[in-house]
């Protein structure tokens, strides 16, 4: 799958670094656009509406303070209707069995990853599996 | 006439049966009526013993209880802080590996700009993981022997201690540290007072929008009878007034990090040394405007 943007959503900044790399080196024709505070990428998803006409990869770690990555799904859920463009692969840091099973209900999601996240396991979760 | 004695009798009425028994001047009919009004007696006695024990039962099942529930909470106490700490450190751990591949690929690549990019980032990983190890240490010091390290503060030893665990936190952002200590001759444990601190100026920073310049008053203040320790900050603030409030929530939370939630263990771990050392909490907060934390610890507990 081809995606015109990537976005990084975790609070860690090295993990992020860490992340735009190896996701450069898999999606080497996307735009990767990184946020350490979700609050801004939320804000800056939301006032952008056309970003969703083509399918669009978002990188979330679900353990971040303020709000979880659930958390932060949930919102968007709420503010915008047609989700069918968003594709979100879930990163944690542990308990990645305990984090899937809680989170069924998000049709967005396409895939998990523990970290750190290495090229082999970014394309594999891409192409469907965990 | 000869009565034989059940052998269960308390002691204490068969020697005043045998009394009454061996007391020539009575009637065997008199005898009789005295030895059954003695036996109604003892069925008193009997019943007194056996409430007597069946309270005695009671109160050492309710103090098994007790005890119980206080391992209980230690255990639990013990489970968050693990799955808190575990957590903190497999996301640098996890950094460290990924730098560690990446670092490899661009060495392989020749390209020094990006090898030196990623030296650097290994070295804030491997600093971030030593205080947080560091922290470790300290709290579970905290559970065990802390309490016993009281002497004279002193500030500057006090500001060193919170900086350097704190550095790293302030490393890349704009703030401003101010310190206010009055603590004349102040007789604690530093250990307590900087765990405190450390873990609210963590907090504080943590909380605070990117865009914001943060701005951090401490406060150490040496009282009569106690000692307050007060941080106030402008970061993102709480609603305390929603029910559904995290911060707070975390305060009473015993089941097993669920509800975590990257808030780590610092507010957890600061309510249990409180209620260890029988001080309070007291939380003034305004969304978006910041957040006030006062604690207040009694120094006649020194005396225990």
């Amino acid at each position: 799958m081809q995606f015109k943007k990537v976005y990084l959503v975790d609070d860690n900044p090295t993990t992020l670094f860490l992340h735009q790399d190896v996701v450069s080196d898999v999606l080497p024709f996307s735009e990767i656009i990184s946020y350490e505070d979700s609050e801004f990428f939320i804000k800056d998803f939301l006032q952008i509406p056309e970003t969703l006409k083509e399918p669009v990869l978002l990188l979330l770690d679900i353990n971040m303070p303020i709000k979880t990555g659930y958390d932060l799904l949930e919102e968007l859920e709420e503010e915008i209707d047609d989700l069918d463009n968003l594709n979100v692969i879930m990163v944690t840091s542990s308990n990645l069995r305990r984090d899937i099973e809680r989170s069924s209900r998000f049709t967005c999601i396409i895939g998990y990853l523990e970290k750190p996240i290495t090229v082999n396991n970014l394309k594999t979760a891409l192409l469907g599996g965990y | 006439m000869q009565f034989e004695l059940p052998g269960n009798t308390h002691r204490l009425l068969k020697r005043q049966v045998k009394k009454s028994l061996e007391d020539d001047a009575l009637t065997d009919a008199e005898k009789l009526t005295k030895f059954i009004e003695l036996i109604n007696e003892s069925y008193f006695f009997v019943d007194d013993e056996r409430n007597l024990h069946r309270r005695s039962d009671e109160i050492s099942s309710r103090e098994l209880m007790e005890v119980n529930e206080q391992l209980q909470s230690k255990n639990d106490f013990l489970d968050s802080f693990n799955h808190g700490m575990a957590h903190d450190i497999k996301n640098h751990t996890s950094n460290l590996q990924g730098l560690i591949t990446m670092l490899r690929k661009y060495i392989e690549l020749g390209n020094v700009e990006m090898r030196n990019k990623i030296v650097d980032r290994l070295d804030l990983s491997v600093n971030q993981m030593v205080s947080i190890v560091q922290g470790f240490l300290y709290l579970s010091r905290a559970e065990g022997k802390i309490d016993s390290q009281y002497r004279i503060v002193n500030d500057e030893e006090l500001k060193t201690a919170i900086q350097l665990e704190t550095q790293y936190l302030f490393a890349s952002r704009e703030h401003e540290l101010n310190y206010h200590f009055e603590l004349n001759e102040l007789f604690y444990s530093r250990h307590i007072i900087k765990i405190i601190l450390v873990n609210l100026i963590s907090n504080a920073i943590k909380f605070t929008p990117l865009d914001r310049k943060a701005i951090i008053n401490v406060h150490v203040l040496h009282h009569e009878n106690e000692v307050v320790l007060k941080v106030e900050d402008n970061a993102m603030g709480m609603d305390l007034t929603d029910p559904n409030n995290k911060i707070f929530s975390l305060f009473n939370r015993t089941e097993e990090g669920e509800k975590t939630k990257g808030y780590g263990v610092g507010l957890f771990v600061i309510k249990k040394i409180i209620d260890r050392n029988a001080g309070k909490i007291d939380v003034k907060s305004t969304p978006n405007i910041g957040s006030t934390f006062t604690i207040t610890l009694p120094l006649n507990q020194l005396n225990k």
